[in-house]
């Protein structure tokens, strides 16, 4: 009897809360989900509690290089500043790059797959032929390029990684919309006079949605760790600023007397970037019940 | 077969001249003036005129880009603007660091994750598999750099064992860049080994097997790892290709004498021509290895090689 009713809940309950219903059975996700929200609110708080100018660039060479200790956890830096101040303030530049770069990505690749999915013929076949062509262009490359060529700041980094993926994701959006193209509610929505672009934006692409979040998530996550490389190499965040590869570069050169400088960055590169994995995979298993494993 | 090599052959063409113009075209975009940067401040004002003439400089973009390419399509892919090296000598003095690095990284790869995806999927859910996903996923969040700094941090720094960067010391140098790269590739390959073996265990024709009394162990190897080979082979293949470039940052961490290194101090130094041939080159190999995987799966699977051969 309770399993009936428990079935007709489960029906009758909206479809993100299915979702949340079979993402919360998966531990992992749960605490992927965890981390990730402690990391936002880190990330948040860190402009209220520190100051920029005295704690996140300034200098005070009385404090300089200092080991870990109970002032200052994760020591202090070559100019005297607090690493763990300067490593919580970090994390926005990371979360902000992995997040807006993807946008840039999925936006894009979304729009031109979906349009070569949906329109076909000739069209599909100039848009995937070139989508093609563009995926074998090596992408880090082109990165590096296009930050060499634009300057390296914040926004360059975003544009370029941004860039740089939207093949991969033009390619995925066409499958999606592929799939979803030929069922009847399309044909539903074409019969009741709905024009070319309000079914593809309104009935098709909302609906083919589930794969490319998916490779959104997981997309975040490689970016995080791409843009802290490319700081790491100068052609990232620029230095005075507290992002992770910045900071990492910064410390290179103490690392044989202070490896600290070199581990607690890092070590919030993969703990971030774990917490977006772990999420990504529950996502994946909640959004694709085939999947599941 | 061969008509469809020729005509993914066929596409190298439009895709050097994409790769080239981008590369070239936003080179000649940055800001700075490689000239001055070649010759230094102390030059008048007409001698760094005369040397702009002297190395063409003044002719527009596209006259350029198309005096380029004419040289690339008769085998000169330029000469490098500091110390005037011939480009393809040099990237192809350091090809075989590079391919040596990747060849190493991809064995140390398939060592890994083949064995621990296998056993992962036949010992669903039991505690080796949770040992085996957590770890590959630990692997998949390190960035490639910081653990190979994690690494010099221990073994060159502190023990003293293994040399910091450069090539010199012989197998010594390949390891820890070598493990390095093997890290996350391993860590992507065995989840792709044991989600694609986990589709084949649970399909029909394996009950058949051991319905017929094939012994397990066949019944794994022979029956559901062939079939599972092709998602692991594309993932594989495509972390090798990845090497030729994306090893950018791990070389640039060990010093490594590799295209990835080669191509970036082009770049930085502002030469147009080594930069953008460094980046053809890299293009095309890519595109090859990519094909040689391609065909390899037509022999794998005698399905896709109809499909090649079929229309």
């Amino acid at each position: 009897m309770s399993k009936t009713t428990e079935k007709k809940s489960a029906a009758h309950k909206s479809y993100s809360a299915q979702i949340w219903h079979q993402f919360k059975k998966n531990k992992g996700a749960v605490i992927g989900l965890v981390i990730f929200i402690l990391i936002v609110i880190v990330a948040i708080a860190a402009n209220f509690v520190f100051d920029y100018d005295t704690d996140i660039v300034g200098m005070n060479s009385a404090q300089r290089l200092l080991p870990p200790s109970l002032e200052h956890p994760f020591g202090t830096d070559q100019m005297g500043r607090d690493v763990l101040a300067r490593v919580c303030y970090g994390a926005k530049y990371s979360l902000l790059i992995g997040v807006v770069s993807v946008l840039i990505s999925v936006v894009f690749g979304s729009i031109i797959g979906a349009i070569a999915g949906f329109v076909g013929g000739t069209v599909e076949s100039v848009i995937m032929r070139t989508v093609e062509l563009l995926l074998m262009i090596p992408g880090l490359l082109l990165v590096i390029l296009i930050v060499y060529c634009l300057g390296a700041t914040i926004p360059n980094l975003m544009l370029a990684l941004g860039l740089s993926t939207v093949p991969h994701f033009a390619r995925n959006a066409r499958a999606a919309v592929l799939t979803v193209r030929g069922n009847e509610y399309v044909e539903a929505a074409r019969a009741i006079g709905s024009t070319g672009p309000k079914t593809l934006f309104k009935h098709v692409l909302p609906n083919a949605l589930s794969p490319i979040l998916v490779q959104a998530t997981s997309r975040i996550a490689g970016c995080i760790i791409d843009a802290a490389g490319y700081s790491f190499l100068g052609l990232g965040v620029p230095a005075p600023l507290p992002e992770w590869g910045a900071m990492l570069s910064d410390g290179r050169g103490f690392m044989r007397e202070y490896p600290f400088l070199e581990i607690f960055p890092g070590l919030a590169i993969m703990i971030t970037v774990l917490a977006i994995n772990l999420v990504g995979d529950g996502l994946r298993d909640a959004l694709d019940p085939k999947l599941k494993r | 077969m061969w008509k469809y090599i020729c005509k993914r052959i066929a596409v190298l063409i439009p895709l050097v001249f994409l790769v080239s113009f981008i590369v070239y075209a936003l080179m000649d975009f940055a800001p700075g003036d490689p000239v001055r940067s070649l010759v230094g401040e102390n030059m008048t004002e007409e001698q760094l005129e005369q040397k702009r003439e002297e190395l063409g400089f003044n002719d527009p973009l596209i006259v350029r880009y198309g005096r380029y390419m004419k040289g690339v399509f008769q085998g000169d892919f330029g000469k490098s603007m500091y110390g005037g090296k011939d480009v393809l000598t040099e990237y192809m003095s350091r090809l075989p660091y590079t391919l040596k690095l990747a060849g190493l990284a991809i064995l140390l790869t398939i060592i890994i994750a083949i064995p621990l995806g296998v056993i992962a999927a036949v010992k669903h859910n039991s505690w080796i598999d949770t040992i085996a996903s957590t770890t590959a996923m630990m692997g998949l969040s390190i960035p490639g750099f910081w653990l190979g700094l994690m690494l010099m941090l221990l073994f060159s720094l502190q023990l003293e064992w293994l040399p910091t960067s450069g090539a010199e010391d012989g197998i010594k140098s390949y390891i820890m860049p070598a493990i390095t790269l093997a890290v996350a590739n391993a860590s992507l390959s065995t989840r792709t080994t044991r989600s694609s073996m986990l589709d084949q265990i649970r399909a029909d024709y394996l009950r058949t097997a051991r319905a017929k009394g094939v012994n397990e162990k066949t019944v794994i190897l022979k029956h559901a790892l062939r079939n599972a080979l092709i998602p692991i082979i594309t993932i594989i293949g495509s972390q090798f290709t990845v090497m030729f470039s994306g090893a950018v940052v791990v070389e640039s961490v060990f010093s490594w004498p590799g295209v990835g290194n080669l191509t970036l101090t082009a770049i930085r130094g502002h030469d147009i021509t080594a930069a953008t041939s460094y980046a053809i080159l890299t293009t095309v190999l890519t595109a090859v290895t990519l094909l040689a995987v391609d065909v390899l799966y037509a022999y794998i699977d005698p399905r896709i090689k109809a499909q090649y051969t079929g229309k």
